[in-house]
């Protein structure tokens, strides 16, 4: 409805071309990352919602585990925005991000003319100070940045080289995540790590916390922020509600502006009652897979996985489980994100295995052939020595979507003969039966992170299985093999990207003629907005980043909250 | 004296048991508070951060008996520790709040919930037959067996969504600025608690009518009250301080265990009307495996029902003279 004026405002918002070279991130020097638009109207209160919470607690330390969520970028920004869509680093706080030929020194440039909420310059100072900080107290340190750092040099006010301990190719995206403090005041603090940093001193296009009352908060726009005229909107509300009910109703009264909630069915809840509302579900997660206990029969066994990888209809998963709003995964479950990293070899395995596609009658034949069959007439196939087989299918205990698509599975595996039953633990048992192999088959996230790398190293590397047993990241299959152990280690120790496409195909192969998981769908990601007030949200059509007001990983929300404009002026409103 | 001083020794213990509990069946449950908090970000957080927040959260590992004697020790000194999930904000600060929201709303509830309920069985059981017993009593019986969430979500439907009498949730008009102070601001406030108000007490008020109307109609068959009426005393006098007194007794302790307990907070009335209170914190704590938290939580549920027994005790005693 809003589209033409919304068209017209991305033609006038001039995001910079960006140099992505195999040896780190460039920008424009002296460009700012976006430019605003005088002419577009300014001003409003946006209303978001994306947590359920019943009340609000104060805790803007950036480095805390779980704190106010909008510390990360919207206050705190980072050296570089990640866009999960494109797959784009932006230099953001820094200018560019370069290696040496011999890939162990990194130097980083930071922009000019940034400066704290406060009035005071940011430099290279603010960098250094929050990067010894996390030396200083590991527990601060969640990137595990020093695993690999070695020493940080200052070359001036605005340069800084960073020494490296060893090749890893990932240094300049995870050192690119940081996001600084201000030295002047952290220097200050006696523990950073139990500080809450009631009203913080950051960069961010919304770093003031104008109110914060046990149910609602507003953050401010900064004056001084550093991309000039930008943001367009004056601030942002949270309002607490805790349930599914509150949220849903309040999207469609159009009390909420800006959303990122799960709701069953949306098209006939919300959409056919209030038309200013859009969504778009971005099928750009880690990839919801099922993980098998491979330490255990019949699970061990390649065949029996790929007969359940035959038999299950992704179609209907798809669209009973999670009302069609994601589509069926790949093979290997690379996802939407990294389907161009996608290996030829890889799909001609999966194809010929009859991997990935619902194929009862091959699903059948397969466990007919490895001996999966019923001994005993009690209608259910037993193992080939006779003993029956009955197992569990797990999903988290009102998770709907989740417990639908495995409602769907143990249809499809009893059709085939096998006696499958869904299992709901709450979400900390769930979790736990995971990570202590004390489960069948169970439905679970993928790992989402910068590159495929993160899902293969974190669905089958070793070293993630700790010296307790315990199956850490997604490794829950407890799947792993030495050469594939290599391949993840090379892939960090070389920056040419054939060579690691190269990898990635092997890991992909890999992946799949083990049948190590069976990818179901990429994981949706939760945004719905209402144009009636604001516009300049990313749309299906355009959709110019992630749209999901909650945001941990990848910082491009900050591309939309920097963005969005009201109709009209409603400045001073 | 003395009856109350063996009292106090028989609550020092029971504190003492329950505060041990309180520590042992968090920890009971499968799951760990740090993976946990790892897992929320449903893959979205990379395996490197697992070493730092094992680091950062080292006080809720260690050995058993560690834990246990860093607990105590903090309890002895006041201190509720640092919540996990909403690390590193203090227990007690996570709590506040919580707290006093759940007092003004849960705990007036329940105390207009058992006036009322009282009240109204002194009536049904004085008049039996009457508009109260025959009426109201199986009322509020079929609103008490109803399932609440169902009911407050309906009272929602209706009287707020339709209707608009209500607001549709929150403590407050969430335009308004938290000012206690502010004439407009406790208006509001008021305006907000009444409608979840009113949902806890229709669907409680039938348990105490009924209670006490049965125990009214025990006691309305003693001599004493026959006699007393042959003495001629005013109606009013007989039902209130010659039955009512003897009556109530059973429901009071009822009433010290459901004020004690109103501390839990009232989880359905906070998600259906959006309502700040601890039973939402508590189903996070669990729901996060927050030990320090939980353990906050339990603490001061097991002090208040403590306490409200004692205070029981101490009224049943000044009551009912043969307790003594």
């Amino acid at each position: 409805m809003h589209k033409s004026v919304f068209r017209r405002t991305l033609v006038l918002v001039t995001v910079l071309a960006l140099v992505v070279t195999s040896f780190g991130f460039v920008a424009a020097q002296d460009e700012t990352p976006l430019t605003a638009d005088p002419n577009l109207p300014r001003g409003g209160t946006v209303q978001v919602s994306h947590r359920h919470a019943s009340a609000w607690v104060r805790n803007f330390n950036p480095m805390a585990p779980d704190p106010i969520n909008e510390v990360h970028g919207l206050m705190y920004e980072p050296l570089l925005v990640w866009n999960e869509v494109t797959g784009e680093g932006l230099p953001w706080l820094a200018s560019s991000l370069e290696y040496s030929d011999d890939l162990l020194t990194l130097t980083v440039t930071l922009r000019q003319g940034i400066k704290w909420s406060d009035g005071e310059e940011f430099n290279a100072d603010d960098v250094l100070f929050t990067i010894n900080l996390m030396k200083e107290y590991p527990e601060l340190d969640r990137a595990a940045l020093w695993d690999f750092i070695d020493s940080i040099e200052r070359i001036d006010d605005y340069t800084l080289q960073f020494n490296l301990s060893r090749v890893y190719t990932l240094a300049d995206t995870l050192i690119g995540e940081v996001e600084p403090v201000p030295e002047h005041i952290w220097s200050e603090i006696d523990d950073p790590i139990t500080f809450t940093n009631d009203d913080p001193v950051a960069t961010g296009p919304f770093a003031i916390v104008c109110r914060f009352e046990d149910q609602v908060y507003e953050l401010c726009a900064n004056e001084n922020y550093w991309i000039e005229g930008l943001p367009y909107v004056e601030r942002l509300q949270y309002v607490a509600r805790p349930g599914n009910e509150q949220t849903t109703l309040a999207i469609v009264s159009g009390e909420i502006d800006w959303a990122g909630h799960f709701i069953p069915d949306i098209d006939s809840t919300v959409v056919a009652v209030n038309e200013d509302v859009g969504y778009y579900f971005w099928p750009g997660g880690g990839t919801v897979s099922l993980y098998f206990q491979t330490e255990k029969a019949p699970f061990s066994d390649v065949a029996f996985r790929q007969a359940v990888s035959q038999a299950i209809d992704y179609e209907g998963v798809v669209n009973i489980g999670m009302y069609g709003y994601t589509v069926p995964a790949d093979p290997a479950g690379l996802g939407v994100r990294f389907a161009d990293w996608q290996s030829e070899a890889a799909l001609a395995t999966a194809e010929e295995m009859g991997l990935g596609t619902y194929n009862p009658e091959r699903a059948m034949q397969t466990l007919d052939e490895a001996g999966y069959v019923d001994a005993d007439g009690d209608g259910w196939r037993d193992m080939p020595d006779g003993s029956p087989i009955a197992f569990n299918i797990q999903a988290v205990s009102g998770w709907t979507d989740w417990v639908a698509s495995v409602q769907v599975i143990s249809q499809n595996l009893q059709d085939v003969g096998l006696n499958a039953q869904v299992a709901t633990p709450e979400f900390g048992d769930w979790l736990n039966n995971l990570q202590t192999g004390t489960y069948d088959i169970s439905i679970g996230w993928g790992s989402s992170g910068r590159y495929p790398w993160n899902h293969f190293r974190d669905t089958m590397f070793s070293e993630l299985i700790g010296a307790d047993g315990r199956a850490n990241a997604v490794t829950w299959s407890r799947w792993t093999s030495d050469e594939a152990d290599e391949l993840i280690r090379a892939f960090v120790a070389t920056n040419d990207e054939a060579e690691q496409r190269e990898i990635i195909g092997q890991l992909a192969e890999i992946l799949v003629e083990n049948v190590v998981i069976v990818p179901l769908f990429p994981g949706p990601t939760w945004y719905e907005y209402n144009t009636s007030t604001f516009t300049g949200f990313p749309t299906e059509d355009n959709y110019y980043a992630q749209g999901s007001p909650w945001d941990r990983d990848s910082n491009s929300r900050l591309l939309v909250a920097l963005q969005i404009h009201p109709h009209e002026d409603l400045t001073g409103e | 004296m003395r009856f109350l001083l063996r009292r106090l020794g028989f609550y020092l213990i029971a504190l003492l048991v329950a505060v041990t509990i309180n520590f042992l069946i968090p920890r009971m449950m499968a799951g760990d508070p740090v993976q946990i908090m790892f897992a929320r970000f449903q893959g979205r957080l990379s395996p490197e951060s697992m070493e730092s927040l094992y680091q950062t959260f080292g006080f809720v590992r260690g050995p058993l008996h560690e834990q246990y004697a860093a607990y105590m020790s903090s309890l002895l000194q006041g201190n509720l520790g640092i919540s996990v999930a909403f690390f590193p904000v203090p227990v007690a600060q996570v709590i506040g709040s919580a707290l006093a929201w759940t007092l003004r709303l849960v705990g007036l509830a329940t105390i207009i919930s058992f006036t009322g309920g009282t009240l109204l069985g002194v009536i049904a059981a004085w008049r039996r037959g009457g508009f109260v017993d025959t009426i109201v009593l199986p009322i509020t019986g079929i609103l008490n067996s109803f399932p609440y969430f169902w009911l407050a979500m309906l009272a929602l439907y209706i009287f707020a969504l339709h209707l608009g009498w209500f607001p549709l949730g929150q403590a407050a008009d969430t335009d308004l600025i938290q000012d206690w102070s502010d004439p407009v601001y406790v208006m509001s406030v008021i305006q907000h608690m009444l409608l979840p108000a009113i949902t806890i007490v229709v669907t409680s008020v039938g348990g105490w009518l009924l209670g006490m109307r049965n125990n009214m109609i025990g006691v309305l068959a003693e001599d004493y009250i026959t006699l007393a009426q042959a003495k001629g005393l005013p109606d009013t006098r007989v039902m209130l301080t010659y039955a009512a007194r003897n009556a109530i007794l059973p429901s009071l302790t009822g009433f010290a265990m459901s004020l004690g307990f109103v501390l839990g907070g009232a989880l359905l009335t906070e998600i259906v009307f959006s309502y700040p209170g601890m039973g939402f914190t508590l189903l996070n704590a669990v729901n996060t495996r927050d030990y320090p938290l939980m353990q906050g939580i339990f603490l001061i549920i097991t002090v208040a029902v403590l306490v409200a027994n004692l205070i029981a005790d101490m009224a049943y005693v000044m009551l009912d003279p043969r307790a003594r």
